[in-house]
C-alpha cells in the first residue's frame, strides 16, 4: 500500500526528497566555501579589534569613545577588545576565515608580517588625511616613516611601548646607595640592596614570557643588539658579550632571583610591590597599574661601559586589514580616533606614552615625574628590536613569541653557558628559521 | 488461452516475488546508506578534511594565513634532523613510562586500600577523585604558586628542613621535570583508582579465600592474583594513559611552558611552538603527524599483548 506521505504515483517520492535534501546539504556547503564578497557601501559598519593597552578598565573606557563615532554618512565601528594571550593565533585565524576586523592595533611588526601576507591594506590614504586634517606634525618625529615598508605605509602610529628602569627609592635609601647613573653604580646597588635581604634587578624567564624585554635594552644600552645595520642577525660581538657577562655576574653574585628562570613578568611586579625587588625594567604608568601602593620612580638611563646610552621601544600601530569594509570610512575613522583618545591619555586609560607631540603636554605626562623621565630621557636614545636596522621588517614579528628567543632569556638568567654560547646559539637559531630583514 | 501456461504461473509468481524482495532490500538500503549520510557528513568535515588538510600543509610551507611552496617530506626531514625534536622526544618517553606507571602504581594502592571496610570510606572514595575534578588551570596554578617562587610553600619546607635555601623546582631542568611527572601522577591516579577499582570488584574472592587457606600471604596474593587476574584491565588502563599524556599540553603548558630552556618540552608543546610560535604549521603538523604513527603503534603493540594474554587465558 502506497505511503500517503509518499505515494507511489506522487510527483515526490521518499528517494527525491532524500535526493533533494542530500543536494541542498551540498549547495550550502559549497556557499560557504566559494563566497566572495564586495566591497560595502559607504555608511556601513565595520569592526575595531583593540589589544589590552591599559588597566581593567580599559575596554569600557576605549568602547565608549569609539560607540562617539558619528559620521554624517551614518558609518559606524564595533568595538572589540582582543586579549594578549594567543595575540597571533586569534589574528591568523580570523584572517585565514576571512574574518578579519577592518582595523585593529597589535603588536608593534605585526602589520609587517601580516602585509607581506598580503593580509594588510596600506595605509597611504591614512597618512594623506592625517596631513590634511593637520595632524601629521603632531606625531613624533620617526615614528610614522618607522612604519614605512616596501614603499607604502603599512600602519600608522598609536602610542608608544617602551620600558624604563624602575626603582624603589625607600629601599635604596634604606641600603644606603644613590640612584646609578652607569653599569658599576648599578652593580653597586645590586650588592647594597643584597646586604638589606633585597634583589637588584629581575629578568622573567618563562618561555611563555617576553622577558627578553629585560635583556635586549641592555646589549642596545651598551652599543650592541641582535641585527646589524643590514637587518641581519650579528649577535656574536663585542657589546652583547659584554652586556650577557654583565647580567650573567649578576645571577652569580646573587643579585637576581634564580627562580627567576621560570618567572613571570606578573611575578616580578609582585616582587618589586613586596619589597623583595629593588629594581626592575618596566613600562609606562606602572606605578599607577603594577604597583600603586608603594613608591616608586624611574631613573635616567644608564650609561654604558663605553659611553653609549640606549634604550628598547615599540611604536604600537594601528593597521588595516583586506576585506570588504568601506575604506575610505574606515580611514576617517581612524583619523577622527587617533585625536579622540586625547582625554583617555589625560584620565590614565592607557599605561602606554602617547605618539603625539601635543598629548606629552596633558597633565597627566607633564605633571607625572617617571613619565616626564621616560618621555625626555629614555625616548630619545631608544632602538627597536632591529637594534642598528633602520628598517622594521616582518621576521621581528616571530622573534618576539619565539621560543628561541625565551631560551635565551633563561639562559642568560641561568647563567651556566658562555655569553659566546648563548649567543651563538641564538645566531644560529635566527639564521636556521629566517629570522632576517 | 495462449500466453503462459499454468505451470510457468507458480515459477513467475516465484521470480516477481524475488525481484520484489530484492527492490524492497535495495530500497532499504538506500533509506538506510541516506539516513547515515548527515554523520557521515560530520565525520568527514570534523575528521577526515581536517587530516586530510594536515597532510597537506604539511607537505608544503608557509605560514598560518598563506600555504607555501610545495616541500615534500622536507618539513619531516627538517624535524627528525632538528635536535630540539630528538630532545622533546626524549623527554616525552620519560613522560609516558614515569606518569603512566607512577599514575597506575598509586591507584592500583588506593583502589586495593579502599577495598577494605573501614569508617569514612565513602568520604575517602570522593575526596581522591578532587585532583581529576578540579580544572587543570586551577591546579596548575596552585602547584606554580607552591613551586615556582622563592616564598612558595615547598621551597619554604625545604628552607626551614635544612634541605636547601632556593631550590628550583621550577627552574632547575631536572627538577622541574621531576615536578611536571609528579604533577601528571597527582591529576592522574584518580582516573586509575577508578579504574583498577572496578576491576578488582570483578576478581572472584574465593581466589583469595583459597590462597588464605594454602597460607599465602597478603603480598603473595597481591602477586599472585590480583595482578594477573586485572591484567587485562592494566594493560588497558596503560594504552589510555599512555595516549592521553602524549596528547597533554595544558598540563605541560600551564605548569612550566615547556621550560625551563626546553628541559620539559614534550612533543605536542614541541609542535605548538612550531606551529604557533615560530609560525611553521607545516612543520608543527609534521611533528602532530608523527606523534600520530606513534600512538598507533604503542596502541597496536598493546593490542597484541592484551589478545595474547586473552589466548593464554
Amino acid at each position: 500500500m502506497a505511503s500517503s506521505i509518499f505515494p507511489n504515483t506522487s510527483t515526490l517520492n521518499r528517494r527525491g526528497f532524500l535526493g533533494g535534501a542530500a543536494g541542498l546539504c551540498a549547495v550550502a556547503i559549497l556557499s560557504a566555501c566559494g563566497a566572495g564578497s564586495t566591497p560595502a557601501a559607504p555608511g556601513g559598519r565595520f569592526t575595531f579589534w583593540d589589544m589590552q593597552w591599559g588597566g581593567a578598565n580599559y575596554a569600557q573606557s576605549v568602547g565608549k569613545i569609539v560607540d562617539g563615532w558619528r559620521p554624517s554618512n551614518g558609518a559606524s565601528a564595533e568595538y572589540q577588545n582582543i586579549p594578549w594571550t594567543n595575540w597571533y593565533q586569534t589574528f591568523a585565524s580570523a584572517i585565514a576565515a576571512r574574518s578579519a576586523p577592518a582595523v585593529s592595533s597589535g603588536a608593534a611588526f605585526q602589520p609587517f608580517q601580516f602585509f607581506q601576507q598580503g593580509a594588510i591594506k596600506p595605509s597611504d590614504g591614512i597618512i594623506a588625511k592625517l596631513k590634511t586634517a593637520g595632524i601629521w606634525d603632531d606625531f613624533l618625529p620617526g615614528t610614522i616613516d618607522s612604519l614605512k615598508y616596501q614603499n607604502s605605509y603599512v600602519a600608522v602610529p598609536y602610542h608608544i611601548s617602551i620600558n624604563g628602569l624602575w626603582y624603589r627609592p625607600d629601599l635604596l635609601d634604606k641600603a644606603g646607595v644613590a640612584v646609578p647613573t652607569n653599569w658599576d653604580e648599578f652593580r653597586a646597588t645590586c650588592r647594597a640592596l643584597k646586604n638589606i635581604g633585597v634583589y637588584g634587578y629581575s629578568i622573567p624567564g618563562s618561555p611563555k614570557e617576553t622577558g627578553y624585554q629585560q635583556v635586549l635594552p641592555w646589549l642596545i644600552n651598551n652599543g650592541g643588539g641582535w641585527f646589524n645595520e643590514q637587518g641581519q642577525p650579528d649577535c656574536v660581538t663585542d657589546r652583547n658579550v659584554e652586556a650577557v657577562e654583565f647580567l650573567q655576574s649578576l645571577t652569580k653574585d646573587g643579585y637576581i632571583n634564580p627562580t627567576n628562570v621560570s618567572y613571570t613578568s606578573p611575578q616580578s611586579a609582585q616582587d618589586f610591590a613586596s619589597g623583595h625587588l629593588g629594581m626592575v625594567m618596566t613600562g609606562p604608568n606602572s606605578d599607577v597599574q603594577n604597583f600603586p601602593n608603594v613608591q616608586s620612580a624611574v631613573m635616567k638611563p644608564l650609561t654604558g661601559p663605553h659611553g653609549d646610552k640606549g634604550a628598547l621601544q615599540w611604536v604600537d600601530p594601528l593597521m588595516m586589514y583586506q576585506g570588504d569594509a568601506n575604506v575610505s570610512d574606515v580611514e576617517d575613522f581612524v583619523v577622527w580616533f587617533l585625536d579622540a583618545i586625547k582625554p583617555a591619555f589625560a584620565d590614565g586609560t592607557y599605561n602606554r606614552l602617547p605618539a603625539r607631540k601635543s598629548f606629552e603636554q596633558l597633565p597627566a605626562f607633564k605633571d607625572s615625574a617617571s613619565s616626564q623621565v621616560l618621555i625626555n630621557e629614555w625616548i630619545p636614545i631608544a632602538k627597536s628590536v632591529a637594534s642598528k636596522s633602520p628598517e622594521l621588517f616582518p621576521a621581528l614579528n616571530s622573534i618576539e613569541g619565539a621560543p628561541v628567543t625565551a631560551t635565551f632569556t633563561a639562559q642568560v638568567v641561568q647563567a651556566e653557558l658562555s655569553p659566546q654560547a648563548i649567543l651563538q646559539q641564538l645566531q644560529d637559531n635566527y639564521e636556521r628559521l629566517h629570522y632576517s630583514k | 488461452m495462449v500466453g503462459t501456461t499454468p505451470t510457468l504461473k507458480p515459477a513467475r509468481a516465484a521470480l516477481g516475488g524475488r525481484r520484489r524482495n530484492r527492490n524492497r532490500a535495495t530500497t532499504a538500503g538506500l533509506t538506510y546508506s541516506s539516513l547515515l549520510l548527515p554523520s557521515l557528513l560530520l565525520v568527514v568535515l570534523i575528521d577526515a578534511y581536517p587530516l586530510i588538510y594536515a597532510v597537506n600543509t604539511s607537505l608544503h610551507g608557509g605560514s598560518l594565513i598563506q600555504q607555501g611552496d610545495f616541500v615534500g617530506l622536507g618539513n619531516f626531514v627538517s624535524v627528525l634532523n632538528d635536535p630540539s625534536f630528538r630532545a622533546s622526544t626524549r623527554f616525552t618517553l620519560i613522560f609516558v613510562v614515569v606518569s603512566v606507571l607512577g599514575s597506575w602504581a598509586v591507584g592500583m594502592v588506593l583502589a586495593v586500600v579502599l577495598k577494605v571496610r573501614f569508617p569514612g570510606r565513602s568520604f575517602f572514595r570522593v575526596i581522591l577523585l578532587l585532583p581529576w575534578i578540579v580544572p587543570i588551570v586551577v591546579t596548575s596554578m596552585s602547584w606554580a604558586f607552591l613551586l615556582g617562587t622563592s616564598d612558595g610553600a615547598v621551597p619554604s619546607l625545604f628552607r626551614a628542613l635544612g634541605l636547601g635555601n632556593n631550590v628550583l623546582f621550577l627552574g632547575d631542568p631536572v627538577l622541574a621535570q621531576i615536578s611536571l611527572c609528579l604533577f601528571k601522577i597527582w591529576i592522574s591516579f584518580p582516573f586509575t583508582l577508578i579504574v583498577m577499582g572496578s576491576a578488582l570488584e570483578s576478581v572472584d574472592q574465593n581466589l583469595y579465600e583459597a590462597a588464605r587457606i594454602d597460607g599465602a600471604t597478603r603480598w603473595r596474593q597481591f602477586t599472585s592474583i590480583t595482578l594477573p587476574m586485572t591484567g587485562r584491565t592494566t594493560y588497558v588502563c596503560w594504552i589510555m594513559m599512555s595516549i592521553f599524556t602524549i596528547n597533554d599540553f595544558p598540563s605541560v603548558w600551564l605548569l612550566t611552558g615547556g621550560g625551563p630552556v626546553g628541559a620539559t618540552q614534550t612533543m605536542v608543546v614541541y609542535a605548538y611552538n612550531l606551529a604557533f610560535s615560530e609560525f611553521t604549521p607545516g612543520l608543527g603538523i609534521a611533528v602532530a603527524l608523527l606523534i600520530t604513527a606513534c600512538l598507533i603503534a604503542v596502541s597496536v603493540f598493546m593490542y597484541r599483548m592484551i589478545r595474547r594474554s586473552f589466548t593464554i587465558a
